[in-house]
């Protein structure tokens, strides 16, 4: 596996895979975050880390949430992102799941994408992780193929590496 | 002859076979030189020769086995620039000259992709730079352009941030560098994703260029595949005139 690491999170990458790890700036300003030793206390609102990875070539402009991607997905690709939230999210309920989830082919639906798109379907879950709050979202390109490309998914996921905040 | 005048021819023969001596070293010396000189040049991918073929101002060759075509264009110059890497396709990892971390993957891929090796600093980088940012069209046998240039301990990330298109992925890995051998900048690599293979490369000075160079290079693969096909065809005992090969000349077939 290829890693990919900025900002505190590292990834494995398959073979063939490809991914980027990229701040978005907060609107209005704010200080970006450059690693996972920043402090969080700051009350200036902090960049965000934008993770994603895919199994087919990424699109140099997409969304935070793949838009500009997804609409490019073949039935066998897949598509993770990870956007990271604020450390004040990190005790609220919407993220009080613990630890980098693994997923099942159960959970994905049609209806979870951003945007729907025919055949597509997705997850979408929040959780915290080293005191640190994110966002998952997995883009499936066919709901139909979702029982072998959700191990791939899982593959992934288990190689994800969070450093505390 | 008296023994002045023996001393004399004496002198002057054993002057000559000094002067001899050194000439010989000084013509060694040189002899040597050049020869390191010619070697360092063909370490650098540099080999001069006098076939006076077209001048088209852009070069490729491929003679590793692993690659599919075979390309070899001289340049006005008569020098032929090539690639050291080991011809076979590597993801590239790295980092965006905005600070974030990339890895473009290229193996086993459905899409064809043209890695463009280019540097900040290089007068001909500029024209592909403004190319790129002004949204020039990739040639129709390419899926996707990446631009790869040094990491940034080689490279400002400061610079490529005002020189990346939008549109176009830019990685900064000198890894990638290595991996591919790349001699000289601007250089192309394009890599075919089905086969994982590197299907052309070259250098070229202006974009109409690399548009040739890989339309040569795809020529090549269709000859290659066509004289594999004959030769599959040959060895199952299927020749050119073979009726199977014909099937309107077939009874029953419509014609």
């Amino acid at each position: 596996m290829t890693p990919l690491t900025s900002g505190g999170v590292t990834v494995g990458l398959p073979r063939g895979w490809e991914g980027e790890i990229f701040n978005r700036a907060p609107e209005g300003g704010g200080r970006s975050l450059s690693g996972p030793n920043e402090d969080y206390s700051d009350d200036t609102e902090v960049a965000r880390n934008v993770i994603h990875v895919a199994n087919f070539a990424l699109p140099a402009e997409r969304g935070d949430f793949g838009s500009g991607a997804v609409e490019l997905m073949s039935s066998g690709a897949v598509m993770v992102i990870l956007f990271e939230h604020g450390p004040e999210s990190v005790d609220t309920p919407l993220f009080a799941r613990s630890g980098v989830p693994q997923l099942t082919a159960d959970e994905f639906h049609p209806q979870q994408m951003q945007r729907t798109l025919q055949g597509q379907s997705g997850r979408q879950i929040f959780f915290n992780t080293a005191g640190r709050a994110f966002c998952l979202y997995v883009v499936l390109g066919s709901h139909r193929q979702r029982e072998v490309l959700v191990p791939l998914v899982n593959e992934v996921l288990a190689s994800l590496d969070i450093e505390p905040a | 002859m008296d023994t002045r005048a023996a001393t004399i021819v004496i002198v002057v023969v054993s002057a000559l076979a000094v002067v001899v001596v050194i000439l010989t070293v000084l013509v060694l010396g040189l002899l040597r030189s050049h020869g390191e000189m010619l070697r360092a040049f063909n370490e650098l991918g540099v080999t001069f020769g006098h076939d006076g073929a077209d001048t088209s101002g852009a070069t490729t060759s491929l003679p590793d086995p692993q690659r599919r075509a075979t390309t070899t264009v001289p340049h006005a110059s008569e020098r032929v620039i090539e690639s050291s890497g080991d011809g076979s396709v590597h993801d590239i990892s790295g980092t965006t000259p905005r600070g974030g971390s990339l890895v473009v993957g290229l193996a086993n891929r459905n899409e064809r992709t043209l890695l463009a090796f280019l540097t900040s600093g290089c007068t001909t980088c500029k024209g592909f730079w403004d190319a790129f940012r002004n949204d020039a069209a990739l040639p129709r046998s390419v899926d996707r352009l990446v631009i790869v240039t040094r990491s940034n301990d080689e490279e400002s990330p400061a610079a490529l941030a005002n020189m990346a298109p939008e549109r176009h992925a830019v990685v900064m890995s000198s890894d990638a560098w290595n991996d591919y051998g790349i001699p000289v900048s601007p250089y192309f690599v394009l890599v075919d994703g089905p086969t994982n293979t590197i299907e052309g490369e070259g250098a070229a000075s202006t974009w109409t260029q690399v548009g040739s160079l890989l339309s040569r290079a795809e020529a090549d693969v269709e000859a290659e595949n066509e004289r594999r096909i004959d030769a599959d065809l040959t060895a199952a005992g299927i020749t050119p005139d073979d009726p199977t090969l014909y099937p309107h000349d077939l009874p029953g077939a419509s014609s």
